[in-house]
């Protein structure tokens, strides 16, 4: 088990099969990983509940990315959000980044990126 | 007279004779005037020194001492004065023997403390004239760890001065016919004697029993390893354990970990360090960005996070959670069941997945073909997937291409310089070497690549799905996926010389 086991961490892409195996992966360093790949959904449980991380996807049907992170930190300041994007350079990762996301992860997955700002919690 | 007036040296010098003589005078008066009031203050020693030596008539006298365990017997001789006699031996024997000294007497050092005394008239004192014979302990037949194992491998110290703690191990690894312990023979033990004559019993000495236990020989001069493993010594048994458990991580607890048998670790290989194995390695947490070279099978409960620069190299099967961002030789089958993010991997056997694992990016290259629930994803970066070729020898091929080439430029260098110089014969005969290296690689290469494809049958199954443009190749003949594929397996048609795609049979 990992230094950061125990974690709570929200999880929102529209791509299941992303969803399912960063679940895997991070149930079994002992992360607790809530998933949805339903934006608005995500949108309401990142408001609703208390985690040490969220990540979300920037592309997804009906909300973007950096309008959750723009949502969710309007409201909840010390929210920790990183965003997954294929392409850092298009404007809405760095619209995200504007608006307050802590950093872009690489599509699909980067566990150790993941982890190291698990850790800095 | 003043100092300058003629003469006043020569008044001076006589007065001073003058004095040195009524000096002398009262020296040799002065042993009568012991009772003068000041006489009290001179210690007792120092008026025992002066009556021996210049003054009084003494005799050369002695004195002995026996200590206390009676081993030992030291004497102080003084000299007699000029008028006085000098130690009689005789009485120095008798003296002995009413003392009962009667073992171990020095008569050498006896006579010439006498000899100095008596002739040189000096102090002899404290002088040992007779040493008892201590007792010689009896030592029992009994093992010692050999030197190499009773001390731990230290630290490696770096270049930079820096000591590399990661190359420390508290594990003691032995091989296979290493004497681990000595036979340090029965020593039958000595009665002892003291100065008096009587006998005095040896001891026993005490040493550590060591009795050999698992996987060792006891031969005539010790005990041997009949396995590889870790040595362990537990209330003077030592044994050889093939199995090396290590209840934590591999972390700079346990430094880098060389072990010839199985290895088991409870917890994680933390970034960094390196494990190399004979046997079988079950890791029980995940492996951080470390490298491992396992001869056996690789079982990691967690997964392999590799950021990269983490490379596994296993002979045997590997069974994974998951593979990121990695880098893994394996010889036989390798099962991931989350699936390869980023990774390199290169398998002799076949590549396979969980129900629900997922292949994004990177290459695996499985000779033996793939079973993948789902292959990319719409926006991940292009994945390769290579069958049926072994790429070890494609490896090689790739090694010979590269020395070809290089080996092509330099003649091509050479030859313009030839040119100019055609009557070179050092660069000559280089030349004609490269070119004979030249034709030794590219006959080697013809005779490898019958060797490459070694699976024609070599066939990828996707219980998932498979994007477009992902990049598949089987014995050389290359397929891009030109749209989203579902349930299908994905086969070299030999006749036709290309990949085709079928649909998976529903269970």
């Amino acid at each position: 088990m990992g230094k950061t086991a125990g974690k709570r961490i929200l999880m929102i892409d529209d791509e299941v099969t992303v969803l399912d195996a960063l679940q895997m992966i991070l149930g079994e360093l002992g992360q607790s990983v809530d998933t949805t790949s339903d934006p608005f959904e995500g949108e309401r449980k990142a408001l609703e509940n208390e985690y040490d991380l969220i990540i979300t996807d920037l592309r997804m049907e009906g909300k973007t990315g950096d309008e959750i992170v723009k949502s969710v930190l309007s409201k909840k300041k010390n929210a920790r959000i990183l965003v997954i994007t294929a392409y850092s350079t298009e404007p809405m990762a760095q619209a995200a980044l504007k608006a307050g996301a802590l950093a872009l992860v690489r599509k699909p997955f980067e566990i150790s990126k993941i982890l190291s700002f698990l850790e800095r919690r | 007279m003043s100092k300058e007036e003629p003469g006043y040296i020569e008044a001076f010098r006589r007065r001073t004779e003058k004095l040195l003589k009524e000096v002398q005078q009262l020296q040799e008066t002065l042993a009568p005037d012991l009772s003068i009031p000041n006489a009290n203050r001179v210690r007792e020693e120092e008026l025992s020194h002066l009556e021996h030596s210049f003054f009084l008539k003494a005799n050369g006298h002695f004195d002995l001492h026996i200590s206390e365990d009676e081993m030992l017997c030291t004497g102080d001789f003084y000299p007699p004065t000029p008028e006085g006699a000098p130690i009689d031996p005789d009485k120095v024997q008798e003296r002995l023997h009413t003392l009962g000294v009667i073992h171990g007497v020095d008569r050498d050092t006896l006579s010439h403390a006498l000899l100095t005394c008596n002739v040189d008239r000096k102090e002899v004192l404290d002088v040992v004239i007779a040493r008892g014979t201590p007792p010689t302990p009896e030592v029992p037949a009994h093992y010692v760890l050999e030197e190499q194992f009773q001390e731990k491998k230290p630290a490696t110290v770096t270049e930079e001065d820096k000591v590399d703690y990661r190359t420390f191990s508290p594990f003691t690894i032995v091989k296979k016919g290493d004497r681990l312990a000595r036979l340090v023979p029965f020593k039958p033990g000595m009665f002892g004697r003291n100065i008096r004559g009587r006998e005095l019993p040896y001891p026993v000495e005490r040493v550590q029993l060591l009795v050999g236990g698992k996987n060792l020989e006891t031969r005539e001069d010790g005990i041997y390893a009949t396995k590889d493993g870790v040595l362990k010594i537990q209330d003077n048994k030592i044994s050889v354990e093939e199995i090396l458990y290590v209840p934590g991580s591999v972390d700079y607890h346990t430094g880098n970990i060389d072990f010839p048998g199985d290895l088991l670790i409870d917890g994680d290989i933390q970034e960094g360090f390196q494990v190399r194995t004979a046997g079988g390695l079950l890791c029980k947490g995940t492996i951080y960005a470390s490298d491992v070279f396992c001869k056996g099978d690789l079982v990691v409960h967690g997964g392999i996070i590799g950021k990269g620069k983490s490379k596994i190299v296993v002979e045997g099967a590997i069974r994974v959670r998951f593979l990121e961002n990695c880098y893994i030789e394996s010889k036989q089958d390798v099962y991931s069941e989350v699936g390869s993010l980023h990774s390199i991997v290169y398998t002799l056997g076949t590549f396979r997945t969980g129900k629900k694992g997922l292949v994004v990016g990177g290459k695996i290259t499985a000779q033996e073909g793939m079973e993948i629930a789902n292959i990319g994803t719409s926006t991940s970066p292009k994945t390769e997937l290579i069958l049926g070729n072994d790429y070890q020898v494609q490896r090689k091929l790739e090694l010979i291409k590269d020395k070809s080439i290089e080996i092509s430029l330099k003649l091509k260098e050479l030859d313009s310089i030839l040119k100019r110089d055609p009557e070179n014969k050092e660069l000559s005969a280089a030349r004609e070497a490269l070119l004979q290296n030249l034709k030794v690689l590219v006959e080697a290469s013809q005779r490898l690549i019958h060797f490459l494809t070694r699976n024609e049958n070599a066939c990828i199954n996707v219980s998932g799905t498979i994007v477009p443009g992902t990049y598949i190749e089987i014995c050389n003949v290359s397929f891009i996926v030109p749209r989203l594929l579902k349930s299908v397996s994905l086969y070299l048609n030999r006749k036709m010389g290309r990949v085709e795609v079928r649909a998976l049979p529903k269970l």
